[in-house]
């Protein structure tokens, strides 16, 4: 798979990713604003940048959608985690972690 | 999944309302929650796009990530091909080497058909063009100059029904012959070209620009205006050297001189793919041009049919009305020239968008047999790289099982597969395209000159198109093995195989074997047939002839086309045999009209005189010279040969061969009987003085037929001599001499053809050659490949078992022991192969059965030894590695395991 440069990618990936695995097929929409509210509002998304990379994740198979009703009636367009996005759910967790880990111990060191 | 991707890349459009829509419904749902907390909708929504950012950079950031999504996994794939590749150079150089060399050789093969049987004429809007013909069982009473088929089809018409058609409105009609041979006189040179007849409109019917000057205009066609001529772009640059200077010029043909006024385009090469017109002169001039036909003028009879049509149907006229049109016309004419209640004539129109290509139909048979024969080649080259790529595919086993447990799709590492073998053809396809041109243009080179087929081998798209599908269904081909090999492990074992020493055997042996044993198979077919053609132009090479042609020179003149009347024709014969018989090392001369076994035939009805008018069986003529038989050593039966006494005022003698005795006179003393020629007009006696063994007449492959030989100075045909020269020592010195003594005598005549007979007979069997060695060719290369794929199974075999073997010596078995089992064992891949190849080959040659001479599909000599041959390389192929594996040192052997 690609390797991403970009950390802050990486952690949309990983937000996207986690969100849905724990709140089932949700709208972007509804992934932001889980998002916020789960972070206490530390975690503002862009939300200019939720779309590229909800598209990025579903060509690279993580993550599939189809057009359902919303909870108010309106089209929508559902995402939801597919088992392969699962996989790399918990590969970036576990990388995550060990960078945090990393970090966090460097940041203790000094 | 490529597919998918693509096409979501290209359908940008509904992406974009899809984008919108999404975007649209997160923005409201943001506005109503702002509402909620209070602001009013206006600002509502000002602040919910706010937040969400620019919708435009959004949209273009998803595409990105499409398009780059998509790129990037191609792009994976192609470098991890090219990796994988470069990580096995030997075995990559053998892959692309082998199919290489097969697509280019189908390419190649396709090529020369292309040019040949598919290509469109290089005219404006082609597919519109048609052919008018017409087709009988029984011709009228008619000369035909022109083709005819097997199937009856005639395209000549007279002229004078050309130019009653050409005044049918709906369409543009133009004329067409060839003028073969014709001898051309260019700043003072003497030489031979080929050139056509042509109507004044034809290059406008046809849409055909000039390169330098200007092509006929419809008032050229006439005998009032002055003689112009057009040059093809090679002749110009052959002989002018591209001299704009050659427009004006003056050329002599068949002694009428004409003015060059313009160059055809490169392309043009006339009206039948294969054969290059060199110069178009207008039709009107025919008469000058082939003065044998003065008596008749070819303008005005109808009796002579020798123009061929092609027509543009005018804007608004269809195909059906113009048939029904001409046919009606073609009806009216033709009924005056039906003498008999059988003949009769029915019109037809074929399309013209290839010219006449359908006069190359003697040319489709050889092309699908040896089409077949590379493509057979191709398959064993696509099995053999399978089978390459399938024992690289066990090594990588572990790789790809641990890909899939890790969650890889399977479908993924089919197309990683896929992508690698596609590359490889490809990049096999790129180098055989190459080569194609290459062999194509030794395909054309294993004709000898005179039959020899000239074809533009420029770049085609179409040919480029068949190079590339071939690569690409080759590297499916390829593909396709290792493909199922990896939809069929399963994770599990393959991991587990992991830890033993050759990972993935089982599939590798399951897919391996049955692919060497294809190879085998396609090989002996290959190899049967090759061997039949073989065998087949052996057989045509030591057929009889009934002369002997060693230490015979042949060269031919053509003196009545060089303007020379019947007379001076004799005189200049005689005068250039005299000086020829002077030359050292020349022991005999003398001249036929042609030469025998030279494809060229003169035939007509006898009559023995005191039998029934009514019998008047076919006999072939050939007009000899003195000393004919004697220099030809066709032996003597009865009476005499020709010889100073047979002049043209003496009485008309002729000689016969055998078969005419036997079949025409019933067992009679020949001697002193007489029969009638219908030569011209009336009947004309000749007394037989003679009876020879018979000879071939024609052809090498017609028995032997009645023929009579006339006295040439008593009559002849208008063309020839060809001179026949015994010569001692080395023939092929002489024709320096040649050229010199005839210049001497009569410097206006240009020598043709000088070649040796054994040569001339050869040329004969051009199509039986190229057959032969490129069915060689192709069979030695399949018996290689075959070779090659089993060497590398039996080798594989014997690694995977070295641990075995090592147990068995070690418990005390033989090394001879050890060889047969594996020879044993390759016995198992090669026999049934052969069966299948010889089940194939049994069903299969049938084919080919009527181009064989003196041999059965079935023949067992061809049989045998291909079994053998193929026996026997296929032993070599095995013995190899059982001999290593009876060489192994048990105590190593089993220390490995």
């Amino acid at each position: 798979m690609p390797k991403k440069p970009d950390n802050l990618q990486g952690a949309l990936d990983l937000l996207i990713l986690k969100t849905l695995a724990s709140r089932g097929p949700l709208h972007g929409y509804g992934i932001a604003l889980h998002v916020e509210s789960v972070s206490g509002d530390v975690l503002r998304m862009e939300e200019g940048s939720l779309y590229p990379a909800l598209h990025r994740m579903e060509l690279a198979g993580w993550v599939r959608s189809n057009w359902r009703t919303s909870e108010n009636n309106r089209r929508a367009k559902f995402y939801g985690i597919t088992a392969s996005g699962s996989r790399q759910l918990a590969d970036e967790e576990r990388n995550w972690r060990l960078v945090v880990g990393a970090i966090s111990r460097v940041l203790q060191v000094t | 999944m490529w597919i998918q991707r693509l096409l979501a890349t290209f359908r940008l459009g509904r992406l974009d309302r899809d984008l919108d829509e999404e975007m649209r419904f997160h923005i409201d749902m943001r506005a109503q929650a702002y509402e909620r907390e209070g602001l009013s909708p206006a600002d509502a929504r000002r602040k919910a796009l706010r937040r969400f950012g620019s919708p435009l950079l959004m949209r273009e950031r998803v595409r990105d990530a499409r398009l780059l999504t998509w790129l990037e996994s191609v792009r994976q794939d192609l470098w991890l091909g090219l990796r994988l590749l470069r990580r096995s150079p030997a075995l990559t150089v053998a892959a692309i080497l082998s199919l290489g060399l097969a697509i280019g050789g189908t390419t190649g093969v396709f090529a020369v058909g292309d040019g040949l049987l598919i290509r469109p004429l290089p005219v404006q809007r082609p597919e519109e063009l048609v052919v008018p013909q017409w087709h009988s069982t029984e011709w009228p009473k008619i000369g035909i100059w022109g083709s005819n088929d097997d199937d009856n089809n005639s395209w000549s018409f007279s002229y004078a029904m050309y130019e009653q058609f050409a005044k049918t409105p709906g369409v543009d009609l133009a004329g067409f012959q060839e003028l073969n041979s014709a001898i051309t006189l260019i700043r003072g040179g003497a030489g031979t070209a080929d050139g056509s007849l042509v109507t004044g409109n034809f290059f406008r019917v046809l849409g055909v620009t000039p390169a330098v000057g200007r092509l006929f205009v419809d008032g050229d066609n006439s005998l009032a205006s002055p003689p112009t001529i057009v040059l093809s772009h090679r002749f110009w640059q052959k002989v002018f050297g591209s001299d704009p200077g050659a427009i004006g010029a003056a050329m002599r043909v068949n002694g009428q001189t004409f003015t060059v006024v313009g160059v055809a385009p490169k392309p043009f090469f006339g009206m039948q793919p294969g054969r290059w017109s060199d110069f178009y002169v207008p039709a009107c001039w025919i008469a000058k041009l082939m003065p044998e036909f003065v008596k008749e003028s070819p303008l005005t009879t109808d009796h002579f049919w020798w123009l061929q049509l092609v027509g543009r149907p005018k804007p608004g006229a269809t195909t059906a009305a113009l048939k029904a049109s001409l046919g009606a016309q073609f009806a009216a004419m033709v009924k005056p020239l039906i003498t008999e209640p059988k003949q009769h004539a029915t019109f037809g129109l074929r399309t013209g968008d290839r010219g006449f290509a359908f006069q190359n139909a003697d040319s489709v048979k050889p092309f699908t047999i040896l089409m077949t024969l590379v493509v057979l080649v191709l398959l064993i080259a696509c099995s053999n790289v399978a089978n390459l790529l399938l024992a690289r595919g066990a090594a990588r086993r572990k790789e790809a099982a641990m890909r899939l447990a890790l969650g890889a799709g399977r479908l993924r590492l089919v197309r990683q597969h896929l992508t690698e073998s596609l590359m490889l053809a490809l990049i096999s396809g790129a180098g055989g395209f190459l080569f194609a041109r290459w062999f194509a243009a030794a395909m054309l080179s294993l004709a000898p000159e005179r039959s020899a087929l000239v074809l533009d081998l420029g770049f085609s798209w179409r040919v480029l198109a068949f190079n590339l599908a071939v690569a690409v269904g080759a590297g499916l081909l390829v593909g396709l093995a290792p493909a199922i090999a990896l939809s069929r492990s399963s994770i599990a074992t393959a991991l587990r195989a992991g830890t033993t020493v050759r990972p993935g055997w089982r599939q590798r042996l399951g897919l391996g074997r049955p692919l060497v044993a294809v190879q085998i198979a396609l090989s002996l077919l290959l190899l049967v047939v090759a061997g039949l053609f073989v065998r087949s132009l052996g057989n045509l090479q030591a057929v009889p002839l009934g002369f002997n042609p060693d230490g015979i020179v042949l060269f031919s003149l053509d003196p009545t086309s060089g303007g020379y009347s019947d007379a001076q024709k004799a005189q200049a014969t005689e005068r250039v045999a005299a000086r020829l018989t002077r030359l050292p090392n020349v022991t005999a001369v003398t001249w036929s009209t042609f030469a025998l076994v030279d494809n060229i035939s003169w035939n007509t009805t006898v009559r023995v005189v005191g039998q029934p008018a009514a019998k008047r069986p076919p006999c072939n003529l050939l007009s000899v010279g003195p000393g004919f038989h004697r220099t030809l050593q066709v032996p003597l039966v009865a009476g005499r040969t020709f010889d100073a006494r047979d002049g043209a005022t003496a009485p008309r003698v002729a000689i016969v061969n055998q078969s005419f005795v036997a079949k025409y006179l019933g067992g009679t003393r020949p001697l002193g009987q007489s029969f009638t020629v219908e030569l011209e007009r009336d009947p004309v006696a000749f007394e037989i003085v003679g009876v020879v063994r018979d000879t071939k007449y024609a052809r090498l492959r017609r028995p032997e037929s009645p023929i009579a030989f006339l006295s040439d100075a008593q009559h002849a045909l208008p063309m020839g001599p060809t001179f026949a020269m015994k010569v001692t020592g080395d023939p092929g010195r002489l024709s320096a001499d040649i050229t010199r003594v005839v210049h001497e005598l009569e410097p206006t005549l240009p020598v043709t053809r000088i070649r040796t007979y054994r040569e001339q007979i050869a040329q004969q069997l051009s199509m039986e050659r190229s057959l032969s060695t490129l069915s060689s060719a192709f069979g030695v290369v399949a018996l290689l490949l075959a070779a090659v794929g089993l060497y590398g199974v039996v080798a594989f075999a014997v690694a995977r078992r070295t641990g075995e073997m090592g147990v068995r010596l070690a418990l005390g078995a033989s090394r001879g022991a050890v060889l047969r089992l594996v020879l044993l064992d390759s016995a198992k891949v090669v026999v049934p192969g052969a069966c299948v190849g010889m089940a194939a080959a049994l069903a299969a040659t049938r084919f080919v059965e009527s181009i064989l001479f003196g041999l059965k599909p079935t023949d067992p000599v061809t049989i045998v030894a291909s079994v053998a041959l193929l026996l026997a390389v296929a032993g070599v192929a095995a013995y190899v590695p059982a001999r290593r594996a009876a060489g192994i040192n048990p105590v190593e052997a089993l220390r490995c395991e």
